[in-house]
């Protein structure tokens, strides 16, 4: 062989081996070959029974196009090869082995299709439903005479480890998909239909997902979690999530839910916010809730409940960690669903920049349109004073 | 003896006896029709009689006859082969079309119309074409490269119109099981007829005409039979709109009417929610649901406005549909949702539905 041809050899094992060294990244949580859950283990076992078939293919396919090249090059002889008009056996051997191995492959595939799309009925259910760029979920029924009714989170979908719970997907605007690679396969979200599926994970654990369809500017961003507790973590987490936000008793605190209830209350909801009327005619001061009218100011008409802000880990559509990464590593994480994040754990400088400029940090069309509705959060020209006003009641809502 | 001119006429006579047949057959005490038809016939009937008694005033025939045998030959030999056209039939059955049309149905008309506008089209570039040169076979390609861009995806579109019409009216005439065995059956004779063929060493052309006449000619009278017996009545119970295939495949929930309080309903707010409706009760009932939705007017002033969505009336065991959309979180105060089961305009059953903020 020749310097050259010996050169193109290395590099191409070079090459080889990189590819290969690649598969051993252990920082892959989007990665399909690690299942954590029992839909997900149903894809896995599928994925390695197809993949074992059509590289048996590949290889035979590969070595006998080898042998042809070999044996079947050009010697300049110009001698004509033998010509064959119709092989029978050759034939129905060609039809009937691609045949079988088709069934091979579609046997499992439907049996894995069918069975991924059973649900169980654990007592309660999850809608999902996507909308430009986040993802809420909304709790129906109970979990060990827990009642979940009304429980509405984003960004983070929290379950109960070990349990099968069914899940109905859809969308506000326009099309997503819902995909968490490591629990199951991706279900799309389409507006104006539910579709079902289903999410379990063997044990707790935070598990990376995303939207795998295109969704427009901030698609890219557009995460999703999937949080499974222990079934008693999953209990009290159902109980902090339907009480309503206190009143903070700090000063400063309660400033700033006077700023939250003047600039961020047209679309977000707090659960428990009540804002001073006064009676016009009367003169006589009520309190009264502040109710959230998204419908009037976003496109997809909703924008994400922070009733239990702290009680996540994430926020803008998960795209930024809403605690510093060593609250996230200890032995306690459980509990950050349960309790808040702690004041002392707060990726501050994350949520003030989101704050004080949220197109910024996440592209959005965040101007208003023909409908006089804006795509995503604006910038509210907020001072820094109202920063730090807004912040201090935002660590309240655990 | 049939002259281009007979074709025309001749066949425009045939079809207006047709109609004035069928007229006769189909209406009792109206008779304008029938003479209307029958003129038409005399009419065409008498024009095409004088046309073939003058030749349609052709002359080369007369000139041909006066010329010595070997100059007839020369005349012959270079005047361009015309071909033997069905235009002028085809012409006049679309006459005919039109003019039944114009008393039977508008509809009809249209065809008719159509059929006219295609043979004077075909019937052009044909005779146009026949004259170009005195090679019948380039004359007959170059009518090909001009009409066969037009005439393939009609006639393509034509016949896959055609199939489907005669498959939804065999299929709408029969129930089900009949359906399921029918298919069966025809694919596999299909099947047994094709592999019978394939082993053929020999495949003659008759045959093969003759296979298809049989195998078209069965399905254009399937497709009569199903057109004259109509549509069986399918069994549902469903009450609906023609999305109904749609929202039962999208159902976010099911709603038993029975007479008394209906259960509270969590829904998510700003998408389309549809519930399955049954009744239960005796009396013929509705689903109706009450929302609440806030519009700007051209001042810029919102208002509250009630928005009710309702299934369609159904009957004891009937199952019905009903779509509703709430773009806002409910609360004790405005926005306060609820639905409930009417009987004769009357709220006798309520529920409520909650839409989680």
């Amino acid at each position: 062989m020749s310097n050259h041809g010996r050169r193109a050899v290395a590099g191409a094992a070079v090459a080889a081996g990189l590819v290969l060294l690649a598969g051993c990244g252990d920082s892959s949580p989007l990665d399909t070959w690690n299942p954590k859950g029992v839909d997900a283990q149903k894809i896995h076992d599928l994925q390695w029974w197809v993949f074992a078939i059509a590289g048996i293919v590949g290889i035979v396919v590969f070595a006998v196009v080898a042998v042809a090249v070999v044996k079947f090059r050009d010697r300049g002889d110009d001698r004509v090869p033998k010509q064959v008009h119709g092989a029978p056996k050759l034939e129905v051997a060609w039809t009937i082995a691609p045949a079988v191995l088709l069934a091979g492959i579609a046997v499992p595939t439907l049996a894995a299709v069918f069975d991924l799309t059973k649900q169980d009925d654990p007592g309660f259910e999850i809608t999902v439903i996507g909308q430009q760029w986040w993802w809420e979920y909304q709790y129906r029924g109970s979990y060990n005479g827990q009642s979940l009714d009304g429980i509405v989170t984003s960004g983070e979908m929290v379950i109960p480890a070990g349990v099968r719970v069914p899940l109905r997907t859809t969308s506000r605007d326009v099309i997503h998909s819902w995909w968490v690679p490591a629990l199951n396969g991706k279900r799309d979200a389409v507006p104006n239909r539910f579709h079902d599926w289903n999410i379990q994970a063997f044990e707790p654990g935070d598990y990376l997902g995303w939207c795998t369809e295109f969704c427009g500017l901030s698609h890219a961003n557009m995460r999703a979690h999937a949080v499974a507790l222990t079934p008693e973590n999953f209990v009290a987490w159902a109980k902090n999530q339907q009480k309503p936000a206190a009143k903070p008793t700090d000063p400063t605190a309660l400033q700033g839910m006077g700023v939250f209830a003047a600039q961020c209350a047209r679309c977000h909801t707090v659960k428990g916010l009540t804002q001073t009327v006064k009676d016009p005619t009367t003169g006589a001061e009520t309190e009264q809730p502040v109710i959230a009218a998204p419908d009037q100011q976003l496109v997809s008409g909703a924008a994400p409940s922070l009733t239990h802000l702290m009680s996540r880990t994430s926020f803008a559509g998960a795209k930024y960690d809403l605690k510093k990464p060593g609250c996230t590593n200890d032995s306690a994480y459980d509990q950050a669903y349960v309790t808040g994040t702690a004041g002392n754990c707060l990726n501050r400088a994350d949520l003030e920049s989101w704050l004080r400029n949220a197109p910024e940090m996440k592209p959005m069309y965040a101007q208003l349109n023909d409908d006089k509705k804006y795509r995503g959060m604006p910038a509210l020209g907020l001072s820094e004073q109202q920063i730090d006003l807004l912040v201090a009641y935002l660590v309240t809502l655990k | 003896m049939f002259t281009t001119g007979f074709k025309l006429y001749g066949v425009l006579a045939l079809v207006g006896l047709l109609a004035a047949f069928v007229q006769t057959l189909s209406v009792t005490d109206e008779f304008v029709g029938i003479w209307v038809y029958l003129g038409l016939t005399a009419a065409a009937g008498l024009v095409g009689g004088m046309v073939v008694y003058y030749r349609d005033a052709g002359t080369g025939t007369l000139v041909a006859r006066q010329l010595r045998p070997v100059e007839a030959e020369s005349v012959t030999a270079n005047a361009p082969a015309v071909t033997p056209s069905t235009w002028p039939l085809i012409g006049a059955l679309g006459v005919g079309i039109t003019a039944v049309g114009l008393v039977e149905n508008p509809f009809i008309t249209t065809i008719g119309l159509a059929v006219v506008a295609g043979t004077i089209v075909e019937w052009m570039v044909q005779g146009w074409s026949d004259r170009a040169t005195a090679d019948c076979r380039y004359n007959a390609g170059l009518r090909g490269r001009i009409l066969h861009p037009l005439e393939f995806p009609v006639l393509g579109a034509l016949v896959a119109g055609f199939v489907i019409y005669a498959f939804s009216r065999i299929m709408l005439a029969i129930n089900v099981t009949v359906a399921l065995v029918l298919f069966c059956v025809v694919g596999a004779v299909i099947l047994v007829v094709a592999a019978a063929l394939a082993r053929l060493k020999e495949l003659s052309r008759p045959v093969l005409i003759g296979v298809s006449v049989i195998g078209v000619g069965l399905f254009v009278a399937a497709a009569a039979t199903g057109i004259a017996l109509g549509p069986v009545e399918h069994e549902t119970d469903f009450v609906g709109n023609q999305r109904a295939v749609a929202m039962k495949a999208n159902t976010f929930g099911t709603v038993t009417m029975t007479g008394s309080e209906l259960p509270t309903l969590t829904v998510p707010k700003g998408t389309e929610i549809g519930i399955l409706v049954v009744n239960d009760s005796p009396e013929p009932s509705k689903l109706v649901v009450k929302g609440r939705r806030v519009v700007t007017d051209a001042a810029g002033n919102a208002q509250l406005v009630v928005e009710e969505f309702a299934s369609g009336e159904l009957a004891k065991d009937k199952t019905g549909y009903v779509v509703f959309r709430m773009p806002r979180a409910s609360d004790d105060k405005d926005f306060k949702y609820t639905y409930e089961q009417q009987v004769e305009g009357k709220a006798v059953a309520a529920g409520l539905i909650v839409v989680p903020s």
